[in-house]
């Protein structure tokens, strides 16, 4: 079986796409190795432009047009340069309102752009430029261990991870810049208190549903493993979390785009992970994975595959699927369609 | 010599692959597949090939292992041609310029959203005649489209002229690699100067002028530059599979545009003097088409979750459903946009949300056309047969009565019709293929391919609740047994009917009854097929008239599902 990624990873990549949302200059070079906070990619935009209409402010005929016009395209004008000038016994002028360029000079239209808007984008992390985007940026690419979640607030956070038992341990103090995790529901009043303690960030096992407003405005990155009801963090997850307490990780919380296989990601960078290819080997999953189910009353918790038919199987619904069975962890056994778990380890 | 073409579709998680070949003398569906994927599309193509040919028996794959082994000799058998279609993607990000509301911008809407675009930016030239802030908005917006239309051919120029050469200037700043596929569909005697100012080769596409003369609208002028646009930003987002489109055995075209073909086309063979009606649902967007008089009408929705509204989904739920349970569907829904319903909860919910998304197209593509005539309470207001359905949404996610419902619910149509299930995704792959030799879709069309679901027949009565409307007479053509049946206000009737036969049916409506065969009262035989559901007369009256309260409304929900057997 193929086709599912695995949800904790050991050994793989971490893709981190850098861009402009316009054009502009890469300021990195492929294999180059960037640190959190390097220059990947910049634009420089003219701040303003005035178009000026030479023939409609003047009004002039077309065939004067010509000795108007005292400036050339691509010329650098200085403020107070005329660049045109409207002959006769009582002559006008249109002068340069600031330092800038003519970039255009079409159909007796002037066009100056003026002064400098600088757009750029930088790394969030430590890594090797993988791939060029021209004009754009750069993907940068770094070794580890990977969770996976399942829903993200968009933002990025990096720092010491710590287990937090529950919030009442909290203080104002010792919590500023650390990304914790905290194996609760969370509520939406709980954010309060977090943001008083400047954590760097938060990952939690499922979010309320019902509050999920509130969370998208959350002021630090927030991750949710599981995604949105009632669950704890399974064995399997907390096991590998577990690796990752006290050291320093990056924490994705890229909102989910599942048709574009974005989701968000805590991620322990490891330096002397040797692989002797390029690309990390793919993990098949099949009879005796890891599997985490969605979808009630299940939501959250896991079991391992024992069975995987060929045929479809009409379900309870009335409709029909490819199914699993998954042995849970209470020994149960349950019929799930492929599209309902998640894969914890293949 | 049998002639065999391959379709194959890149959707969001999803690559389907047909085959097709004329070996009994018609062509007919030989091999299929429908494949989850969340990786190398690519890949994934190959991955569908081999199954295919595991199944049919056809090499699909050239010796070396390449796609594909197409057969350049007109007279011996084999592939002859390959049409891809695509959905995948994200929706095309496109700026629209027009000189007015009215004759320009409502057009170009019109024009785009019948694909997987998303309108960035728009700007009127009229409410925006300052050239520098038009220059300065055309900078800083991000986008990979640009369709410029208005005026009437030899009509005033000046506005047009400054916005072209501000796109000269987008086109500079950004350079070749960067710039916008930029469609020119305006004054056509300004077609020229666009091409000698803008001058970006082949990112320059010009079309007719949308609006030739004042009052008189063509969208199609601008369909194939639009079309090829949109192809080149496909490939520059996509560029694995830039060898296909210079390969003149391949077609490599979005789906949307190969539903509307073969839509267009049913439309315009069929002799009911109805419209066409289609319905297409995928986990990540939604396709409506409405074909009626030869006029085109189509809209792309994403399904975005994040917009629906909770208590419009509740007033379409008929189970008593948490707002805990409801919402975190809904949430991890779009998290795991391939989520199966399992239970008979997560059922009731799964049809709401199809319901919803039926009805936000429905009223969508009536807010872009004033030729569509569509209401929430009234549902069409013209005549639509067939009514197809499509995607995995309807085939895959609900059980085949409950997409039907949904769709029922929703559209509300008029008079007599025939819904009909695209269960294999034909539409979209024909029409692509169809361009190779249009024998295919002619004969894949009249092919059992397609599931005719019901024989629908709305009654629309003054008469009060319950009082008896219209009298039915089925006559399935066996030894002279006939069925007959009294219909009354506010029901929902289904008759079944046996497999394979040829279906007559009397109505005979009571006077102010409307059955769709002209005038209320009139009433006549109607020639049906057999199909899954049988005949399905709905009496239920526009608007339908639920009950206010939430317990009674959902149990009436429950006594019509269970009448059409669920």
């Amino acid at each position: 079986m193929t086709n599912k990624q695995a949800l904790l990873q050991n050994n793989c990549f971490l893709r981190q796409t850098v861009t402009l949302p316009v054009p502009g200059k890469v300021a990195v070079h492929l294999g180059q190795e960037v640190k959190a906070g390097d220059l990947i990619a910049e634009a420089i935009l003219p701040a303003r432009f005035q178009v000026f209409d030479v023939l409609n402010h003047f009004r002039i005929k077309e065939s004067k047009l010509e000795g108007s016009i005292k400036r050339l395209a691509q010329e650098e004008v200085h403020r107070g340069d005329v660049i045109a000038r409207k002959p006769g016994l009582i002559s006008r002028l249109f002068r340069a309102p600031e330092d800038g360029r003519v970039v255009a000079v079409r159909d007796g239209r002037v066009t100056l752009a003026m002064g400098e808007k600088s757009i750029t984008a930088h790394s969030p992390i430590n890594g090797v430029v993988a791939q060029l985007f021209a004009g754009l940026g750069a993907e940068i690419m770094i070794r580890g261990k990977s969770i996976r979640g399942a829903w993200g607030n968009g933002q990025f956070g990096s720092g010491t991870l710590i287990y937090l038992e529950n919030l009442d341990e909290i203080g104002t103090e010792g919590f500023t810049g650390k990304i914790v995790f905290l194996d609760e529901i969370l509520s939406a009043d709980q954010i309060e208190k977090l943001t008083k303690a400047k954590i760097g960030g938060l990952i939690v096992p499922a979010l309320n549903p019902l509050e999920y407003s509130k969370f998208s405005q959350v002021p630090f990155p927030l991750m949710s493993l599981a995604g949105f009801g009632e669950t704890k963090t399974p064995l399997p997850i907390q096991e590998k979390l577990a690796e990752f307490f006290d050291q320093e990780i990056y924490l994705l919380t890229r909102e989910p785009l599942p048709f574009q296989a974005v989701y968000p990601e805590l991620f322990l960078p490891v330096v002397d992970f040797k692989t002797p290819e390029l690309f990390a080997e793919t993990e098949n999953w099949g009879l005796g994975s890891t599997v985490q189910l969605l979808g009630m009353p299940y939501f959250g918790t896991v079991g391992k595959i024992v069975e995987l038919p060929d045929e479809e199987e009409r379900l309870a619904s009335g409709v029909s699927s490819r199914i699993a069975v998954v042995e849970r962890d209470d020994g149960t056994l349950i019929r799930v369609p492929l599209n309902n778990f998640e894969v914890l380890k293949a | 010599m049998v002639s065999t073409y391959l379709g194959i579709e890149l959707a969001a998680q999803r690559t389907r692959a047909w085959l097709f070949d004329n070996e009994s003398g018609v062509f007919q569906l030989k091999a299929q597949v429908d494949e989850p994927d969340y990786g190398d599309k690519r890949e994934m193509i190959h991955q569908v090939l081999r199954e295919l040919e595991k199944s049919s028996g056809q090499r699909l794959h050239t010796k070396h292992g390449k796609l594909f082994d197409i057969n350049k000799d007109k007279n011996s058998s084999g592939l002859k041609g390959v049409g891809i279609s695509y959905s995948m993607g994200k929706p095309i990000r496109a700026t629209i310029i027009g000189v007015s509301e009215k004759f320009s911008l409502a057009p170009l809407r019109r024009l785009l959203q019948f694909f997987n675009v998303e309108i960035v930016l728009e700007l009127d030239l009229q409410k925006e005649p300052n050239v520098s802030n038009q220059l300065e908005t055309l900078i800083s917006t991000a986008y990979d489209l640009v369709v410029l239309a208005g005026g009437v051919d030899a009509g005033p120029e000046k506005a047009l002229r400054a916005v072209i050469n501000n796109l000269r200037l987008v086109a500079q700043l950004r350079g070749k690699t960067n710039r916008p596929q930029i469609v020119y569909a305006g004054n056509k005697e300004l077609a020229d100067y666009a091409k000698l100012e803008i001058e970006i080769e082949d990112d320059l596409h010009l079309a007719g002028n949308i609006q030739p003369e004042s009052g008189r609208e063509d969208l199609s002028f601008a369909f194939n530059a639009v079309l090829k646009a949109i192809q080149r930003v496909r490939i520059k987002e996509f560029p694995e599979f830039e060898d296909f489109s210079g390969d003149p055995d391949i077609r490599f075209l979005p789906s949307e545009f190969g539903r509307g073909r073969i839509d267009h086309w049913l439309e315009q063979t069929q002799i009911n003097g109805k419209g066409l009606l289609h319905i297409h649902l995928e986990p990540d967007h939604g396709h409506i088409l409405a074909v009626r008089d030869g006029l085109r009408m189509g809209l792309w929705q994403a399904n975005d979750l994040d917009q629906i509204p909770i208590e419009a989904l509740k007033s379409l739920i008929n189970l008593p459903v948490s707002d805990f349970n409801l919402t975190s569907y809904i949430r991890n829904k779009q998290l795991h946009p391939g989520f199966v319903p399992v239970t008979i909860e997560d059922l009731n919910i799964e049809f709401a949300l199809t319901s919803y998304r039926i009805r936000k197209l429905l009223e969508g593509l009536s807010g872009l056309y004033d030729q569509f005539l569509y209401s929430p309470e009234q549902g069409l207001v013209d005549n639509y047969e067939p009514i197809l359905l499509s995607g995995s949404s309807l085939t895959k996610f609900l059980p085949l009565r409950h997409s039907f419902m949904a769709a029922l619910d929703q559209i509300l149509p008029r008079g007599i019709t025939t819904i009909v299930l695209d269960e294999f995704q034909l539409m979209g792959t024909l029409g692509i293929l169809a361009e190779f030799d249009n024998m295919l879709p002619t004969q894949l069309v009249d092919s059992d391919a397609f599931t005719s679901l019901a024989t629908v027949i709305n009654v629309v009565s003054p008469n009060a609740f319950r009082r008896i409307v219209l009298r039915v007479e089925v006559d399935e053509g066996d030894k002279g047994y006939r069925q007959h049946h009294q219909i009354h206000q506010s029901e929902l009737k289904r008759l079944e009917t046996m497999n394979n036969h040829e279906i007559r049916v009397y109505l005979a409506p009571e006077r102010d009854t409307d059955v769709g065969m002209g005038m209320p009262g009139l009433g006549g035989w109607v020639n049906t097929t057999s199909s899954s559901l049988g005949i399905i007369i709905d009496a239920r009256g526009r608007p339908l008239r639920l009950p206010t309260d939430e317990k009674d409304r959902q149990e009436l929900w429950h006594d019509w599902l269970w009448e059409m057997g669920v």
